[in-house]
């Protein structure tokens, strides 16, 4: 059985409180662990902040639409929009271990992303970037 | 839910830095404020406690590593206390703070304080 919910949210910052919302309220109708849901919003956070802020080349509105769903004891969300094309599975983590000053140079939220979630993917199509992460709520440490 | 932020003086020249709630991409920047003002203050110490705090994502990580940053430059230090599991898995991934000591109590913390006071003291 699939549940699934979608939303759009404009490219604006505060936006992801309105992801961070409907996310828990979806966890929370299927009973799924919260912290869970703190991880993949911290996913979904690094991931968006990052298209938000560095992602478009204008001032006009644009839209990211935005779809989560739990199918076959997976939890799996679907980022498309249409900013530059970037594929943040190419970006060279940082190196780990060294001063914090060297830790601290950009890239601290993709390896967030790898370590939280099981699989990744990206595909540029149509204008539209597209970003699919997948979690498995069986193996889940909680 | 949003951060709180409370900033007491624990001793002399030291700041207890008690963070609660969320420190994201939202909030991070009333955080940095803070601590702009902080650590241009003539102090040697930042403890963060992180007790209260729920959520951290990179953006937070990165304000903690600029005071962090600024109080070395100073020859001050900083230091972590109480950190939820999450938010210590967090910095686990990231391997940050590699040179910052982290507390899990106050006990751990004054202990440590205590040991380096003497350190300076022994003239180490």
């Amino acid at each position: 059985m699939t549940s699934q919910c979608h939303l759009t949210i404009k490219n604006e910052l505060p936006e992801l409180r309105q992801l961070q919302s409907r996310l828990e309220d979806f966890f929370q109708g299927q009973q799924l662990c919260m912290q869970l849901a703190a991880e993949m919003m911290l996913i979904s956070e690094e991931l968006l902040a990052n298209t938000i802020s560095y992602g478009y080349c204008d001032d006009r509105q644009h839209t990211i639409e935005i779809t989560m769903a739990i199918e076959d004891g997976k939890f799996s969300m679907t980022l498309i929009d249409d900013a530059q094309a970037f594929n943040p599975l190419l970006q060279q983590p940082p190196s780990m271990g060294r001063t914090n000053e060297e830790a601290a140079i950009g890239g601290l939220g993709i390896p967030l992303v790898l370590a939280l979630s099981d699989q990744q993917e990206y595909c540029y199509h149509n204008g539209r970037n597209m970003f699919i992460f997948s979690k498995s709520l069986l193996l889940a440490e909680h | 839910m949003s951060l709180t932020i409370a900033i007491t003086e624990e001793k002399a020249a030291t700041r207890r830095v008690a963070l609660g709630g969320r420190l994201d991409t939202i909030t991070a920047p009333e955080l940095e404020t803070e601590l702009d003002t902080i650590t241009a203050l003539p102090i040697s110490l930042i403890i963060f406690d992180m007790a209260d705090l729920d959520y951290i994502s990179s953006a937070g990580l990165r304000v903690i590593f600029k005071a962090v940053k600024t109080m070395k430059a100073n020859g001050g230090k900083c230091g972590v206390l109480k950190m939820q599991p999450q938010i210590r898995k967090v910095f686990d991934i990231v391997k940050a703070l590699p040179d910052v000591p982290i507390f899990k109590d106050d006990a751990e913390m004054d202990e440590y304080l205590t040991h380096m006071q003497n350190k300076v003291a022994d003239g180490e």
